[in-house]
């Protein structure tokens, strides 16, 4: 009986540390919850706040202006635009690009040497020949 | 010994009352219970939510009561979100040094925002004044990193447009409180469940409006452009989806940025052409043409006399610039005779044509989500001079979004349109009821059609598309009579054989381009909608002919 009491005794003290310390330990994690929680609140305002920038930023007045004035673009003509059907016709038509001519082409590729010497897109060649 | 009584009493009453073992099974057995159930009720209170994220949930509904969602356009391009802001407030008794803190913060913010502030913070008396509203989360970090006593910020939602005044006419604008006051943010605060909520974390609400922002920017830099050449009063257009009634772009010049509120308060810049009603003049003549076509009055080929005055008593109606004694109904369009038009009308009579614009929806106001448009003002009664006039658009004013709308229904094959600024959703058609024969609407584009081609809205023309319209030149309403200032209007619909789109633009009292020349329609309405027609067609995924690609093949 007395074995049995010490035991009970002994088990108590163990559940009271390990309860104490769970206690302890859920307190810590609740905080860190609340801190993190927080952050992500505040990663959702800075995201937001980024979203409206790069709105503003790409806004197409802008973009308009820009492309203008570096790149030296102007609206597309009716007569530049070609639908779909009508250029696989005219690839049909042509014999397939070798490697050189495809070379040639990237080397003519004004508007993509503009962007290069802009800045920005360091590798914008192999696709041509596709 | 301690235990002694316990033993002594246990003895002693040993006698008396000898406890059964199965009573003190028993109680071991209740307490037992009683202990678990507390064991499993603490760990039980242990593992529901906590307190603390119940706080959070709370906090994050008061900030969600003053957010707004966001505006994006159909394909998705942000019009209007909500971003934080910190507002700046100091409460002079507790600034030691003002003359330091005001020269300290003139490191981090414009000198502009500090006029005065030196004064204000002097006052012994308040406890309270406003530094600044607005700073950005870059700016507020840095004025918090001056560590000054007695200023301290607030965190704020403000709207922000990140597109500025290109689409303000159908975004509106909220006040201070985040509240919307016109346009579609006075139709979030009226209708929120048309908001959809938000997939995924980085997701804010969002509004999805039937706005293309780069067919909205074509238009809005294209009314720029016209506005420098003929420096009218104001301008406006749109375009429509002439089968779904979608409003694809709307706005009008002046406006003002929704970025700058107080902009909104000037009477000028509001949006004419939905909340005001204007006399359209010859545009009017389509009504008039459809009319006559679809009551079996005429055929295109027939003829109509418009040498001829028409007399109705003091008013005698005469064409100036007609040069043969009769036009086909054809010609009666593409010359825009007014002679002609009267006629028809009058052949048709008072009643008919009452009826016919009735049926077009342009003597109600319409209602879109934007509220309801101006009120058209009309003669009541309607006597014959009122239908002789109204031929040829005078005596009747409409709102120039209402004559947008009642137009697509000439060209579209006949359906009633019901605009509408929200994008329609998967399974809606949005095709109204049948309102004009579909032989008609076909006369109607073939007239459109050559208009462009040899009428007078050859200025519209743009190579590769068949486009089509129809003029209108109205002379403004002043004290008794009418003034010599003008309104011009072009309503225009592409391609014309199979027409997705209607362009209306309206200019009020445009100036001549050089001196001495001209200010109809045809010179300044008509090239402003060729224009962005030129510019929008490969947009919205239309083609050019497919001759005119043939043409250039040859080319290659």
């Amino acid at each position: 009986m007395r074995l049995l009491s010490l035991l009970a005794f002994g088990f108590l003290i163990g559940i009271i540390i390990l309860i104490y310390n769970m206690k302890f330990e859920t307190r810590r994690l609740e905080e860190r919850a609340a801190q993190l929680e927080r952050a992500i609140a505040e990663e959702k305002d800075n995201v937001a706040l980024m979203r409206a920038e790069w709105s503003h930023v790409t806004r197409p007045e802008r973009i308009e202006k820009l492309a203008r004035e570096v790149l030296d673009l102007e609206p597309a003509k009716p007569e530049q635009l070609i639908t779909n059907r009508d250029f696989m016709e005219v690839l049909a038509r042509r014999p397939m690009p070798s490697a050189e001519t495809a070379n040639g082409w990237k080397a003519r590729d004004e508007i993509g040497a503009l962007i290069r010497n802009t800045g920005g897109e360091k590798d914008a060649g192999g696709t041509v020949a596709h | 010994m301690l235990a002694a009584p316990w033993h002594t009493s246990r003895r002693a009453g040993s006698a008396r009352a000898v406890l059964p073992p199965w009573r003190l099974k028993a109680l071991m057995l209740a307490l037992m219970g009683g202990f678990i159930a507390v064991g499993w009720q603490l760990t039980a209170l242990g593992r529901i939510g906590t307190a603390s994220s119940q706080l959070m949930g709370a906090e994050s509904q008061i900030r969600h009561a003053m957010s707004r969602p966001d505006v994006v356009d159909r394909h998705g391009r942000m019009l209007a979100s909500d971003i934080n802001v910190y507002w700046l407030f100091a409460d002079p008794a507790e600034i030691i040094d003002v003359d330091d803190a005001v020269e300290k913060l003139s490191r981090v913010l414009p000198a502009k925002d500090l006029v005065g502030l030196r004064t204000k913070l002097r006052s012994k008396k308040s406890r309270f004044e406003w530094v600044k509203r607005g700073l950005t989360p870059k700016d507020a970090a840095r004025v918090h990193h001056l560590g000054l006593p007695g200023f301290h910020l607030i965190e704020e939602r403000q709207r922000v447009y990140p597109a500025g005044d290109t689409a303000v006419h159908v975004l509106g604008h909220t006040n201070v409180d985040n509240q919307g006051l016109a346009g579609i943010e006075k139709f979030i605060d009226s209708m929120p469940g048309a908001v959809t909520q938000p997939q995924g974390d980085a997701d804010r609400p969002k509004l999805r409006i039937s706005l293309d922002l780069r067919v909205q920017h074509a238009l809005h830099d294209e009314l720029i452009a016209a506005k420098s050449r003929y420096t009218p009063k104001a301008l406006g257009g749109l375009v429509l989806d002439v089968h779904s009634g979608e409003v694809l772009a709307m706005g009008g010049l002046p406006d003002y940025d929704p970025n700058r509120r107080e902009e909104a308060l000037v009477k000028a810049r509001r949006d004419r052409f939905y909340y005001d009603a204007y006399e359209l003049g010859s545009v009017f003549k389509t009504f008039t043409v459809a009319l006559a076509l679809e009551d079996g009055i005429a055929r295109v080929d027939d003829q109509v006399d418009v040498l001829t005055p028409i007399r109705m008593g003091h008013f005698i109606l005469r064409d100036r610039h007609a040069r043969t004694q009769y036009l086909t109904v054809s010609e009666v369009f593409t010359h825009s005779s007014n002679t002609g038009a009267a006629r028809l009308a009058l052949a048709a009579g008072s009643e008919k044509q009452k009826a016919f614009l009735a049926k077009f929806g342009l003597l109600e106001p319409i209602s879109t989500e934007l509220g309801p448009t101006a009120r058209p003002l009309f003669p009541d009664p309607w006597r014959e001079v009122n239908t002789m006039t109204a031929a040829y658009g005078h005596g009747i004013s409409v709102p120039p979004f209402a004559f947008a709308v009642a137009a697509a229904a000439l060209i579209n094959g006949g359906h009633k349109v019901e605009p509408r600024f929200l994008p329609l959703k998967a399974g809606e058609s949005g095709t109204g009821e049948r309102i004009l024969s579909a032989g008609t609407s076909a006369a109607m584009r073939e007239l459109f059609w050559k208009n462009v081609e040899k009428g007078t809205g050859r200025k519209a023309k743009v190579p590769g598309y068949r486009v089509g319209g129809k003029t209108g030149t109205a002379w403004k309403p002043a004290k008794g009579g009418y003034s010599k200032d003008v309104i011009t209007s072009f309503v225009a619909g592409f391609p014309m054989d199979d027409p997705q789109y209607l362009v209306f633009i309206v200019i009020d009292e445009p100036k001549p381009e050089k001196k001495g020349g001209r200010t109809e329609a045809g010179h300044n309405a008509a090239p402003t909608a060729g224009a962005l027609i030129r510019r929008i067609a490969p947009m919205l995924g239309i083609a050019p002919m497919r001759r005119f690609d043939e043409q250039r093949q040859a080319s290659y």
